[in-house]
Order: C-alpha cells, then structure tokens, then sequence
C-alpha cells in the first residue's frame, strides 16, 4: 500500500470507534518539527522536536524488546495504559501479545497523522482506544501503565499529568479509606447507611461515623427547657461536640475522602480543619432545597457537593460557592429492598388494597382523607390518630422499621407515595426530585402509584416501569383500575424493580460520585498511609529491577508502605544500601513537605 | 580539583549568598566545573548566577506529589533518575548547604571522594562534616555571639579564604535600557533619584508597617525628590495597594509586574533600595546597589545581613532582639523602635553623600542602631555600629572574642597570641563601645572560673585518652584496662556540657565539641582514641585561648581604668 492508502484506510477504521479524532487527525497540519525517515531496516522512525521516538536501525525489534521488558507486568492479561504511540510499532507489538484492553495517550496529532501516514495500524486501532486530551477516561480495574520513554521525554508536562492521574485511577480501583458520615437522626439516616454498604461492596474501606448514637441525648435537650433560644444553642453546642468527634475520628481512621450525607453534623469548622488536612470532602444534599436552606451555609466548605434536584439549584450552589456540583438521584439498596416471599399470617398483617408508609406531612394529611373509602392502611408517624384518617392508621401511629416496611412493600396490592410537601394541600405542582420511597418499592417489585415528579421521566418509563398520578380524582380512579388488573400491575412492578437493580442502586450512584470526583481533579490526601500489596509493588517495579528485588523481600508482610520499610531498614544492623537510602531520602521528604505541610 | 556539586535546595536569598564560595572555588582551582543541585522553585535565579557550569533541578513538588499519593514506586523512580542524572560523574567534593534531613541523605547518595555538610553515615545517623559546618549549625543555639556571616562560613567550608568577595548576579542582556524601558513608562529619567523599597518579608514579624515604608517615602520624596519604585512578587499585591493607600506620592508600583531579569535590572538601577531581610535585597546588594537592611525578629544581620561593602543595616537595641526561630511574638516591639524618621534620617545622608561613616547619638536614636557592612582585615565581613559610644557588654564582648579564637581552632591555626589578641580586641572595642558602664571584669567573672575549672579537667581527660591510644596500639591491648581507664571521661563530658548550659557565652564550644564527638565513628580502638584526643585537644586549646584573653581583659581593663572593681 502506499502512503496515501495507509492513511484513508486507518482514518476509516478510527472514524468507527472514534470520529471525533478521526476529524482530529484528518485536519491536523504537517509539522515542520516532525521528520520520518526510513530506519536501516527499511522500516519508517520518526525524529520530533529533535527528540528520535523509535530505533534508527529497526523499530520493530525495539518493540519486541519493549514489550519483552514488560513481560512480568503484562501476567493475567490486565488492562494496559501506555503513555505514548510514536508510530505505534510498540502498541502493535502489544496488541499481538494481549487480549487485553489498550488506551493509548498521545497529545501530538502531528505524530498521530505521520504514523497514520506511514504504518498500517488497521490491528492496532481495531484493538486500542487513543487519547489526545488531558481528561483520563474510564479505564477497568487492575490496569498497568507502560511508559514509551522517548514520548514521554518529549512531551514531559502532558505525560506527567496524565500519569498523575492513572495513578489516582489505581487508587481509587484499589479502594479508598471512606469516611462516611450520617446525621443523628432524620431520612437521610437509612441512605448513610446504605451509601457505607454500598462503598464497602465497591471494595472501598469504610468507617461508618453513626451519629444516631446521640439521638437520645440530643432529643433530651427539648426537655431541658421550653426556652427556644436556650435550645438552639444547646443544640449547636452538641453539634459541635459531634462534629469534632468526628474529626478525632478522621484523625485515626485517615481517610481519603470524608462522604457526609444531608443532616450529618458537621460544623463549617471543622470542615475547614478537614481541608486544610487535605482531606476531600463531599457532601450529599437529599433533601429539597426550597424547604431546607442550611446547603447555603455548607455549599463552599465542601469540595464536592452532590444534589437530588437540578435546574436553578446547581446555579445557586455555584453563586453561593461549591465548587464542584453535580446531580445525584437517590436509589435502593437492593440488598435491603428485595422481593420476599410472606407467609398468610404476615400478608394478613401487612397487605391490604391500598397502603402508604412515612411521616404524617400536612399533605398527606389531607389528601389521604380522599382514600378513606379503600382498603387503605397508613404506616409510620406524626399522624393524627383523631382525624378522619385515625381508623387507617395502623400500631397508632409507631415508627416503622425497614425491615417491616419491606414486608408492607411486598404485601401490599397498590402502594401510594406521594412526595412531602409542607406547603401544598396535596400533589406538589412544582415537584422535582424522586424520593428513596419511590425506589425502594420499585426494588421490592411493589406496584405503586407516585405523584408526579419533573424528574421521573429521566428514571423510569413512566406508564412502563412506573404509574404516576396528578391529583386525588387521577389516583382513585387508577387504584380501581389496577384493582381490577392485577396482571398489569405485576408486570409494570417487575419492569419497575428491573429498572431500580439495572439503574437505580447505591453502589451505581457511589460509582458515579467517585467518577465525578475523579472527573474534577480528585487527589488522595498528603497523609494517606495506603499500605499496598507487595506482589503488586514487585509487578510494578519489575521483579529484576534493584527496587524490585528489595521490595520482594517484603513479600511475607502481604502488604507494605513507606513507614514499613523505613522502619525495616531503621532497625536493620550494617551498612545501609543505595536502595534503602533512597527509601530514607523519600521519607524525610514526605516528612518535611508533606506532614508538616 | 576538576568537580565540585553543591546541593542548595534552600531560597532565592541563600542561593545569591553562595556566590562567594563559587567564586572563591574557580579562583583558587582554576578549571573546576561547579555543578549546582537546585530547588526547581527556585531554579530561576541559578541563569543569574556566574561561576556554575551546570545546573541540575530538583523538582519537590513532583517527588512530593508521587509521595503524596504513597506512590512507592514512582517516587523511587523519580528519586533513582535524579541521582542518576547527577551522579553521571564522580566528584572531587560535595558541599552540601542545606540543613535538612532530606539534603542529608540525598548528599549520601552522591558519588564523591568527600562531603562536606549535612549528610548520614553508614547507620543512617545524621552527621556534619566539616568543622565550619559543625560551626554553622552551633549559631542558633548560639546567636547573639555568633560574629560570621552565611557567605562567611560558606566559603571556610569550602576551603575558601573570604577575603573581600562580594555576591555577584549577572545581569540581564542590556539591564540600562530594560531598566530604562520600564521606567520609561511611568515617567522616570535616567537623571531622576529611584528609591526601591521592598514591602514584603518570609514572614509576618519579619516585615516592616507598609505604614512605615508609606511615611517613609513620603518624606524621601519631599526632601530629595526621590521617585519611590515597589517591588515584590504577586503574592505581595496587597502591601502595594495598602501602601499606595497610604502615601501621597506616585508610586512606581512594579510588585508582581517583573520577571527576574526585570527585578535585576530594576534594583541595578535603583540609586538606593531598602529592604526586610529578603531575596531581592541580597539581589539588589548583588548587582552593587547601596542597600539599607531593615533587620527585625529573628533575622540576624550577622549572620544573613547584606554581604558586601557599604551597605547598612537598621535594627533595634532591644534585649529580646535577634528573637528566637520559634518565638511567636505578640508585641514586635521592634517594629515600632525603629521609625521611618530613623530610616529617613539614614536615606537622605546616603543619598546626599553617597556613603556614612557616622551618625551622631542623639533621641531620634534611642533603642536604633545603624551598622555599616566592610570587608574586616581578617576578610570577613564586619558590620560597624555607627553609632559609637553606646555601652560594652559581654554578648559584645564574646562576640569579638570568638571573632579572632574560632578560626583559629575551626582552621587549625596553631600560631596565635593572646597578647596581640587582647590588642586587636581592645582597639576595636575602644572605637566602637563605651567601655566604662559595665564593669566587664566582674561581669566575666562567672565564665573565667568555669574555664579555668575545665582547663583542669580537660586535661586530665587528654591524658586518660592518650594512654587508652597508647594501649590499644599494642599487639594484644588490656581492654579491661581501657575499659576502666575510660570511666573518667563520661563525667567530663556532662561538666563541659552543664558549662554550655549554664553559661550561655560558653554553649558554642561545648556545642561544637557535641557535634565533633558526634562525628567519631571507627571501629579500631586506637584510631577512635587518636580522634577523641584532637577533639579534647582543640578544646582544652579553645578554653585557654579564651582565659588568657579575658584574663588581659580583665587586667586590661582595669589597667585603664574603665571597671569599677
């Protein structure tokens, strides 16, 4: 083929997996700086900026010798990085070597067009994905980075940030120190819990700081006085009792990231001490921000700051100071809300027609009265058990358990959830975000009928997966109706919990905050004493190499960081090694910079 | 010698203030090739810096960044690459100017034929090699009798004699007419007088009131028509605004708008630039420019006060003044002692007569004092109070003292006469001080007893280690008896000590003679007590130089009158 033909056919294979860089490429000017000659091989290298990419005698053995090298980090096909593609005869060489995935960063088109030029990398491009910008796409877990020296040493500023960033990819794969934080009591209690579970089932370390340990004490304080004054301060001073608990907490735990969820008690205070330990911080708003209006206080102490609404609000928060805001809808632990099969005795005890479970909200408080005539029981608290409505409530008015109301999800026929609302009478006309309760039923493969949200559209097929209701009148004639097709309502409640188990869990929404994270410059924390696994270490550092023969020697520990080593070589007896040195200099430089700042 | 590296990963300021040393090196080794290991921060100023053949850079922040990350792996590599780079040749000398651990280790990893500075040994225990060294890192415990400059006891640790070189900064490609470019703009002729003030400092306590530098040039402008130039980096922005807050005159506001080649040219075609102890200030002295220190805190201008001949440093006479390193003053007293009258007073002489010799004491001067900087005979450089007649004192006192003795120890100078000593001593004392408030032979007292009680003692341990030598040079040596023999010298050690501790004009040479006997390592016996003798030794020699000369000032003094016993 000749050079033309090389270029049309490997522009025609790029443009299928990615016709943005074909474009890319295909405008690309010639550089002046980029030369291609033929090697003594007869194979094309190529010179850059002065700098030569591959051998002057034959690049095709130097690829093979380049792979060959790193034979021992390629075992158990895992995923592979490489920083730079020249004109690719190492990626080549590569993808004839391993099944496994190739992304290959490369910031220079004009390389790109004269290797698109000069080589036939239809193979290659089928098999590997490039990219040109600084912004590290999605790469599977356990992957390597290989270096193309000569690449990297000619663009050192764009490789050192990307490889910068693969590194706290590794990491957060690896798993993360998490600290989450829950509030003391309130909704957003179950979902901290949820969200913990969730990181722990991504591989993350969690520590759980569950501030519903001081409910009691805390809802001690109203009986101290009557005084509202009094109270308030009372309570922001067991806040910030709470608070720097969990600061001590982080002090010993050591996380990489402190998640804290709506209500937790955080001071700004202490947020400030958190940043300015380096420790990231995200925050988790579920609740409505026209009813709670606390988030403007926290937005700009937070660095990562997460929301059930969209819209308007993400403008606010930028004006009133987050930095990085992004929308995350709540879900189901599906491991909690799942489908169970109920003996007569609990269908007698928790079915019913109709059924709603939740906090008595004026809204509800009224608008149920329009389902007075259903079979129709009422789960949960602060409802009037003298109003109309008293007949329906069940265990007079008591708080419900989770693991009751999954019993109540499964054995009801229609479960009613109607969003709270402390300032309209029933359906909220402006009503956004979707509540947890939404999911949770969904997960539990129960029918429901919800009021409708703007943003339901975006997770559920509305009429498929899910039934919406507009008003009182709506809701009771849907009830008769789906009354009357039980076939249709199994089948819209099966769609309805696939979609939650496909879409809709914590452990998807703890992914995308992370990615988020990672998506906006997340870095690990100066003091982040990540012991790493030795095998892992030795891989890396290339079992031959002095630092990886030094390494292995660790290798009964299982797992090993800075501190460990220097402590080995501390009480060790002799001469110290070049490589222990090494390790020494590499302590005291984190101790002067990093620790003490 | 053909290869000399020198690690300085410290600041702008220190970088500028190892010139000497370089210069002193190509002269008295010609053909050396001097390679600098630098801070990346700081790496700028080094395309300044005559005499190096090359730099390598050292960029913290990258190897912070993998350390951060725990990245073990790359953080090695980066460490093993650097090195590598560095040690592509074997050194004749390293001289390690950084006092860090880190430049410890990093010094230990270089191939050389010799360190001098901070470094580790074999078991990875931090040692100091060279006796200036050791000399250098005994001034903070120490500091108010501390007579020798940074550039001083850089060049001694180089090998160097300082005699009279100055810092030296090349300039920029055409520095008259960047300069002239610059000011060009805001309507400065080459004809105009440009006054350069640096409002900033490293440190809060270390910076004079903006309000000060505002009243200051306020009164420059109106009685020489000074044009007032600011300078600084961004981070300054602030004191500039603040300052053109408070002035009335036009401010020539430049903080954060120059390059480096732009500041150099700038402060070489200042006429006059006042400074807090700050980089540009040693540029400014650097590339000639009369300068005026404004020393607070903890600076020391003995120690980091410009370098070179005819510049000035302003500081309060406080008794708390130099402060410690790690006081957190609440009340910078000495901020407010010195007033922009008293700098203005200073300013307008210079830029009249171009050069003081002496200032008048008078109420404006109450708790001030003005020193000039001049090359000493001894070519060290010596900072005169102008202000002469203010009293002798014995932080004074020891500072002259150890002025003429600790060369000749650290040097290993065997000639020396306490009576010419004494001479020297009495002449510039008598220039400088009003010897007669304080009765300095009552005073010294304390010191004389203990110094002659370790005469005796040292002694005493110099014949306990010498016999030790002896027996340990036998073919089959009693080492019992060695063993034994040396149960006398612990107890002289904590004596030396306890004087170091109790009388604070004494702690340099107990400190020192701590950090030579932290430098013993041998495993032969005989070999560990021939060094331990020199150390004993230079000692026992520091302590009787230093009686025979209180001595004749005790005499001396009272001779002529001046001590009320």
């Amino acid at each position: 083929m000749r050079k033309g033909e090389f270029f049309r056919e490997n522009i025609d294979i790029l443009e299928r997996r990615d016709r943005e860089l074909a474009e890319m490429i295909l405008r690309a000017p010639r550089s002046s700086g980029v030369n291609v000659f033929a090697s003594r091989s007869g194979m094309p290298s190529i010179r850059a900026d002065g700098v030569t990419l591959h051998s002057l005698y034959d690049p095709c053995s130097e690829a093979a010798a380049w792979v060959e090298h790193h034979r021992s980090e390629l075992d158990g096909a895992p995923p592979v990085c490489i920083l730079g593609f020249g004109l690719g005869y190492h990626v080549a060489q590569l993808c004839r070597t391993t099944a496994a995935e190739v992304t290959v960063f490369e910031p220079r088109l004009d390389i790109l067009r004269a290797a698109f030029e000069h080589l036939d990398l239809t193979t290659v491009l089928r098999r590997s994905r490039i990219v040109v910008g600084e912004e590290v796409p999605e790469v599977a877990k356990g992957f390597v980075v290989l270096e193309h020296k000569p690449s990297v040493n000619l663009e050192p500023v764009y490789f050192r940030h990307v490889l910068s960033r693969l590194k706290t990819l590794q990491a957060v794969g690896r798993g993360l120190k998490i600290m989450v934080v829950g509030p003391i009591y309130g909704g957003s209690l179950p979902v901290a819990k949820y969200c913990a579970a969730a990181l722990r089932n991504l591989g993350h370390d969690v520590d759980f700081a569950d501030n519903s340990l001081y409910e009691e004490a805390f809802l001690a304080i109203d009986s101290i006085t009557t005084d509202a004054t009094n109270r308030t301060e009372l309570k922001g001073m067991f806040v910030d009792f709470a608070s720097e608990a969990v600061i001590a907490r982080c002090g010993e735990f050591k996380p990489d990231l402190l998640f804290a969820l709506a209500q937790a008690p955080l001071t700004e205070r202490s947020l400030v001490k958190l940043r300015s330990a380096g420790i990231p911080t995200a925050f988790w708003f579920v609740e409505d921000f026209r009813v709670m209006n606390y988030w403007q206080r926290v937005a700009p102490v937070y660095d990562y700051f997460f929301t059930i609404q969209r819209g308007p609000f993400l403008d606010m928060l930028e004006s009133a100071g987050a930095r990085n805001a992004a929308y995350l809808p709540l879900a189901a632990s599906v491991d909690t809300h799942r489908a169970i099969q109920l003996g007569r005795d609990e269908m007698d005890l928790y079915g019913s027609d109709v059924s709603f479970v939740g906090a008595g909200y004026s809204n509800r408080r009224s608008f149920f009265e329009g389902l007075i005539d259903f079979d129709f029981k009422i789960w949960g608290n602060e409802w009037d058990l003298a109003s109309p409505l008293g007949r329906c409530i069940q265990r007079s008015g008591a708080r419900i358990d989770t693991e009751e109301t999954v019993k109540i999800f499964n054995a009801t026929k229609i479960n009613v959830n109607l969003h709270s609302s402390s300032y309209h009478s029933g359906v909220n006309p402006y009503g956004d975000f979707v509540n947890p309760r939404t999911f949770e039923i969904a997960a539990c493969e129960g029918f429901q009928l919800v009021d409708r949200r703007s943003e339901m559209s975006e997770l559920f097929t509305i009429g498929e997966e899910i039934v919406c209701f507009e008003d009182i009148g709506d809701l009771r004639r849907k009830i008769r109706y789906y009354l009357d097709n039980p076939e249709e309502r199994r089948r819209i409640a099966r769609k309805g919990c696939d979609r939650v188990r496909r879409d809709h869990t914590y452990e998807l929404r703890m992914k995308s905050m992370l990615d988020f994270l990672f998506r906006r410059g997340y870095e690990l924390p100066p003091c982040s004493h990540a012991r790493r696994d030795v095998s892992l270490l030795v891989k890396e550092a290339g079992r031959e190499s002095a630092l990886g023969s030094y390494l292995a020697r660790f290798s009964s520990k299982g797992k090993v960081g800075l501190d460990d080593i220097v402590e080995d070589i501390r009480s060790g007896e002799g001469a110290l090694s070049d490589v222990e040195r090494i390790f020494l200099l590499m302590d005291s430089l984190r101790r002067q910079y990093v620790m003490e700042g | 010698m053909k290869e000399v590296l020198i690690v300085n990963l410290t600041r702008m300021g220190d970088l500028v203030q190892t010139t000497p040393v370089m210069a002193g090196l190509k002269e008295e080794h010609p053909g050396v090739r001097i390679s600098l290991l630098a801070n990346s921060a700081f790496s700028e100023i080094c395309s300044h810096i005559p005499h190096i053949d090359r730099v390598f850079v050292f960029d913290i922040d990258e190897a912070v960044s993998f350390l951060r990350r725990e990245d073990l792996v790359e953080s090695f590599r980066y460490m093993a690459a650097l090195l590598d780079e560095v040690n592509d040749t074997v050194y004749d000398l390293v001289i390690n100017f950084t006092h860090s651990t880190s430049s410890a280790v990093l010094s230990s990893l270089i191939r050389t034929r010799e360190v001098r500075g901070l470094t580790i040994d074999q078991q990875g225990f931090t040692i100091k090699r060279h006796p200036w060294i050791r000399y250098f890192f005994n001034v903070l415990p120490g500091r108010d009798i501390n007579p020798f400059h940074l550039c001083d006891i850089y060049q001694k640790a180089g090998g160097i004699s300082p005699g009279g070189r100055g810092l030296e900064l090349s300039l920029p490609v055409h520095a008259d007419d960047l300069a002239a470019s610059m000011l060009a703009g805001e309507g400065v002729g080459d004809e105009d007088i440009l006054v350069g003030l640096q409002l900033g400092a490293s440190a809060e306590d270390k910076r004079w009131p903006v309000a000060s530098f505002a009243a200051l040039a306020d009164r420059l402008s109106a009685s020489s028509g000074a044009r007032i130039l600011l300078t600084g980096s961004a981070r300054e922005a602030d004191f500039g605004r603040e300052f053109e807050g408070l002035s009335r005159v036009e401010v020539l506001n430049m903080i954060g708008r120059t390059d480096l080649s732009g500041l150099v040219a700038l402060l070489k075609r200042c006429d006059l630039f006042i400074s807090n102890d700050t980089g540009p200030l040693h540029i400014a002295t650097a590339v000639g420019t009369k300068s005026i220190n404004i020393s607070l805190a903890s600076v020391h201008f003995r120690e980091t006060g410009p370098y070179g001949e005819g510049h000035y440093v302003v500081r309060a006479e406080l008794p708390c003044c130099p402060c410690g390193f790690d006081s957190d003053c609440a009340d910078t007293l000495c901020k407010r002692v010195i007033t922009p009258a008293n700098v203005a007073e200073l300013a307008e002489s210079l830029l009249l007569h171009g050069d003081l010799g002496a200032i008048e004491d008078s109420p404006l001067w109450e708790n001030v004092q003005v020193y000039r900087s001049c090359f000493g005979e001894d070519g060290f450089i010596d900072y005169v109070p102008l202000i002469s007649g203010r009293p002798l004192n014995k932080s004074l006192l020891f500072t002259e003292i150890y002025r003429q003795t600790w060369p000749c120890i650290l040097d290993g100078e065997r000639s020396w006469r306490a009576d010419e000593a004494w001479c020297r001593l009495l002449e510039r004392l008598s220039e400088r001080y009003d010897l007669g408030p304080v009765d300095i032979p009552a005073s010294i007292e304390e010191e004389l007893l203990a110094l002659k009680r370790l005469e005796g003692l040292l002694a005493g341990a110099l014949s306990i280690v010498s016999i030790v030598a002896k027996e340990a040079g036998k073919d089959s040596p009693d080492f019992g008896l060695i063993k034994k023999l040396w149960e006398g010298v612990p107890p002289v050690d904590r004596e030396i000590e306890t004087v170091g501790l109790t009388l604070p004009a004494l702690r340099p040479m107990s400190t020192i003679f701590r950090y030579d006997k932290e430098e013993l390592e041998d495993e032969d016996v005989r070999l560990l007590s021939e060094k331990a003798g020199r150390i004993y030794g230079d000692l026992a020699r520091h302590v009787s130089m230093i009686v025979r000369v209180l001595e004749s000032a005790a005499a001396g003094l009272a001779e002529r009158g001046v001590c009320t016993k």
